[in-house]
């Protein structure tokens, strides 16, 4: 039997909620992202780097770069106060730069990997490094920036003196423990730069949520029970701001990811080749510390890992961050532990 | 069968026009090539062949024909099996209604219903109607003051009826509610939080959906008649696919949203050049629509089929165009023609790609079903369809995730993916040699040039830029060690 009353009490129920999540959300004016102070201290194109500002001296005088994927802004490392990994390794004693990759439009689907790593970012270290008159400067790279930054230690070790990637892939050798790394085997990727220039985030997005269809739905009966709850539906709106504002790709950058990395796990291989020369990841001889998230259903775990063995650093080091993808960045025990364990790490190699 | 007969008609119509299209042309070659011997022979045996062709185009028509009339009388016969369904249900209602009456002496419910309504009004006014004080506290009150809980003095139905209203009133609620929701929407000022909103009331569309798959089964439910079997027979694939619709919002929507545009274009220019593969690719596309059930792969042979009679007809056609110079309208007519196919493909494909998440999302169904059949041999009410919507998307979930890892629907999407864009590629470089060349505005391919002009240009800049920097700190690093030995001397 269904319970009618209940049943149809129920929609009443949802009718109630949505009414009342109207109200609530209208009188929402804004979302605000990435408060922590900083300043724009270089630029290029699209491309930006923002300084920190610090209240006070920095523990360690060599300061950090920091860059984050290019599909996905690096807002979500500073998303609101409590949950900031950039403030936490602020409060720490860190010296922070960020780069801003920015949004690349149709005029910019020519740009390709070489901008990005020997273009932009070589810039961008090489101004800190002029501005602070230092040789060598601290890396930061997470995720996709991760991979990005190990391929520019292996270039230019000597412009280093530690590399810390968070949940970066690596190792593409197993294409079938993750659905993503699966269709990248099949994707038409010649196709799809050739036609579309730029590759749209919404597309990537869509691929994204395959990997749990049901969470873009599943999630509103939660924000559903959050309209009493002011900080908890901000924190929401939050993370959703972040999570919808997505940039699009160059074109030429991603076919070359996905074919030479992805496809053909050119780097791990030893045939990555950037403006025509050999990557040899033995060349990566810095400190490295690799930070990987043990649930991660976005960068499988022993994508990350095994790059371990095939880098040339001596001081090398594995974190184990019990957590998701994003929990790294934006999680409570991120902010507890993960940070202060990082900043400590950079500090005792400054 | 009536709708058969005519597109089947029309198809014949087709061909036969077309047919009559390629005698005339044949017959004018011939005239204009009466002093060559050996090329009328060679016109002659391609008409010839053609004329095969044609036959087997219509053998094809009369063939699609027939099984959609086979198709209509399959779904005349589902809907004498869901009218002997529904007599049974009556029957079961009637039973239980007398049981819960003690009147076992009622011969049918017709024959005088006022002394069910009267039972039935004195056992509700025992039990307190919970949803009039619920109404009573609603924001929508004045909106539902015909719903039948309310009036229940005034129905003259049945149980049955009962259910009945209660289920699609329910609906027209959801659907009133959705409307002005999407109505709201617009006043917000934030954009997140309108989002936000948005994927709550996409969130309870999607339920709404789901509830309304669900409605036809109530009735079993309620006389306990409930089965996995009975509602895998009583579930409506339409509502079914509009539900899954609702639920992959992505993939459909916007496929078709591209489909219809580049229809538009495509329908628009053909009428210009009026090529006889278009009308094929009509047809074939509604015989696929009509044939399109969600109980066997239509899409297997329907390219090879497709294939088939493209070939047929370029056999026919080839010796003939060999005939014609590569003018601009011949280019054009056969790169239209390469279009044509890939639209074909990429329909038959996408349909294919939309049909594995049909079936797939079936299985959820069936588990889904499965679990209430057993609830309900348990004795179990149910008391929250969100909860039952909720055990939907994690049985979703492993399912479809399952699905989306293989490598059958791994290659399928990619191929459907490259194949839409390649589509709109090739369409919009005709529309940009056909139209848009002699606008004054940039094309897109104008627009890549001066990207990559701009691009090199930057590029370029960037890279002297560098040299320059490199040779003054060379520059100033040689000068110091001179001042230095300038001194030593």
């Amino acid at each position: 039997m269904i319970n009618t009353n209940s049943v149809f009490g129920e929609f009443l129920e949802i009718g109630e909620k949505l009414k009342k999540g109207y109200e609530t959300l209208k009188s929402i004016d804004s979302v605000e992202v990435a408060t922590t102070p900083k300043e724009l201290v270089w630029s290029c194109d699209k491309v930006q780097m923002f300084h920190y500002i610090r209240e006070t001296p920095a523990k360690c005088k060599t300061p950090v770069l920091v860059s984050f994927a290019i599909m996905n802004r690096h807002d979500v490392l500073d998303l609101q106060p409590d949950r900031s990994l950039m403030k936490k390794l602020l409060d720490e004693g860190l010296d922070i730069y960020i780069m801003d990759w920015g949004y690349p439009s149709k005029a910019d689907r020519f740009l390709s990997m070489e901008d990005y790593i020997l273009g932009y970012m070589d810039d961008a270290i090489d101004f800190i490094r002029n501005a602070h008159k230092i040789d060598k400067i601290h890396k930061m790279g997470i995720c996709q920036g991760g991979l990005f930054s190990m391929i520019y230690a292996s270039i230019f070790p000597e412009k280093l003196k530690s590399l810390t990637t968070y949940v970066a892939p690596y190792d593409f050798k197993n294409a079938n423990c993750n659905m993503l790394f699966k269709w990248t085997k099949y994707v038409d990727v010649d196709t799809m730069v050739n036609t579309q220039g730029i590759i749209s985030a919404d597309m990537l997005n869509n691929a994204f949520s395959m990997l749990k269809p049901s969470m873009d739905i599943a999630k509103f009966f939660g924000v559903l029970e959050m309209m009493d709850d002011r900080d908890k539906l901000m924190n929401f709106l939050r993370m959703e701001k972040w999570k919808n504002d997505c940039p699009d790709l160059s074109g030429e950058m991603y076919r070359k990811y996905i074919k030479d990395l992805f496809r053909d796990n050119k780097l791990v291989n030893g045939e990555f080749e950037l403006d025509g020369k050999i990557v040899d990841l033995k060349n990566m001889t810095v400190p490295f510390l690799n930070v990987y998230a043990t649930e991660d259903n976005i960068i499988p775990n022993e994508s990350t890992v095994s790059v371990m063995d095939k880098i040339g650093s001596k001081d090398k080091q594995l974190y184990a961050f019990p957590g998701g993808h994003i929990g790294v960045f934006v999680g409570a025990k991120s902010q507890k532990e993960l940070a202060p364990s990082v900043a400590k790490w950079v500090i005792e190699r400054c | 069968m009536e709708k058969s007969n005519r597109s089947s008609d029309l198809i014949e119509n087709v061909i036969d026009t077309h047919a009559k299209t390629v005698d005339q042309i044949v017959e004018n070659s011939k005239k204009l090539t009466k002093d060559l011997p050996l090329v009328n022979e060679t016109i002659d045996k391609s008409h010839k062949l053609f004329q095969q062709s044609v036959s087997s185009q219509k053998e094809l028509a009369i063939k699609a024909s027939e099984t959609f009339e086979k198709t209509s009388k399959q779904m005349n016969n589902n809907a004498e099996m869901a009218q002997n369904f529904f007599k049974q249900w009556l029957e079961n209602q009637m039973t239980w209604a007398k049981t819960n009456f003690n009147q076992p002496n009622i011969p049918a419910f017709n024959s005088d219903p006022k002394d069910w309504m009267a039972n039935w009004q004195k056992f509700m006014g025992q039990n307190p109607n919970p949803f009039a004080s619920m109404m009573n506290g609603n924001p929508f009150f004045s909106m539902m003051q015909n719903n039948p809980f309310m009036n229940m003095n005034s129905m003259q139905n049945n149980m049955n009826e009962n259910v009945t209203n209660w289920s699609q009133f329910t609906k027209q609620y959801l659907d009133m509610m959705n409307q002005s929701y999407n109505e709201w929407v617009k006043q917000f000022s934030n954009l997140t939080a309108a989002d936000t909103f948005k994927g709550m009331s996409n969130m309870t569309e999607s339920l709404n959906k789901f509830f309304e798959l669900w409605m036809p089964m109530f009735k079993s439910i309620q006389d306990k008649s409930f089965t996995a079997e009975s509602f895998m027979n009583s579930l409506n694939p339409e509502k079914y696919k509009a539900f899954v619709d609702s639920f992959f919002k992505f993939m459909p929507e916007e496929g078709q949203k591209m489909m219809e545009q580049m229809n538009t274009q495509f329908v628009q220019y053909m009428k210009h050049v009026s090529e006889a593969g278009f009308n094929g690719y009509s047809s074939m596309k509604s015989q696929m629509q009509q044939m399109n059930g969600l109980n066997q792969n239509p899409y297997s042979n329907a390219w090879d089929m497709y294939h088939n009679w493209r070939n047929a007809i370029n056999e026919a056609v080839s010796p003939l165009t060999k005939l014609t110079n590569e003018n601009g309208p011949v280019k054009n007519v056969k790169i239209w023609n390469d279009i044509n196919d890939l639209m074909v493909e990429f329909n038959i494909k996408n349909n294919e790609l939309q049909y594995l998440v049909y079936q797939n999302g079936l299985k959820v169904m069936d588990r889904l079903s499965d679990k209430v059949a057993n609830q309900l041999k348990e004795g179990k009410t149910i008391d929250s369809f969100v909860k039952l919507y909720q055990d939907w998307l994690v049985t979703g979930d492993e399912v479809f995730t399952e699905l989306f890892n293989g490598d059958q629907y791994s290659k399928l999407m990619t191929e459907v993916s490259s194949l839409q864009m390649r589509l709109k590629k090739d369409i919009d470089d005709q529309m940009e040699s056909l139209f848009l060349v002699n606008m004054p505005v940039a094309t897109r391919t104008e627009m890549d040039e001066v990207y990559k002009s701009i691009y090199d240009l930057k590029k370029m800049y960037r890279n002297l830029e560098k040299m320059f920097s490199a040779e003054k700190t060379e520059q100033q690093e040689k000068v110091v060690p001179e001042t230095k030995t300038s001194k030593k001397k």
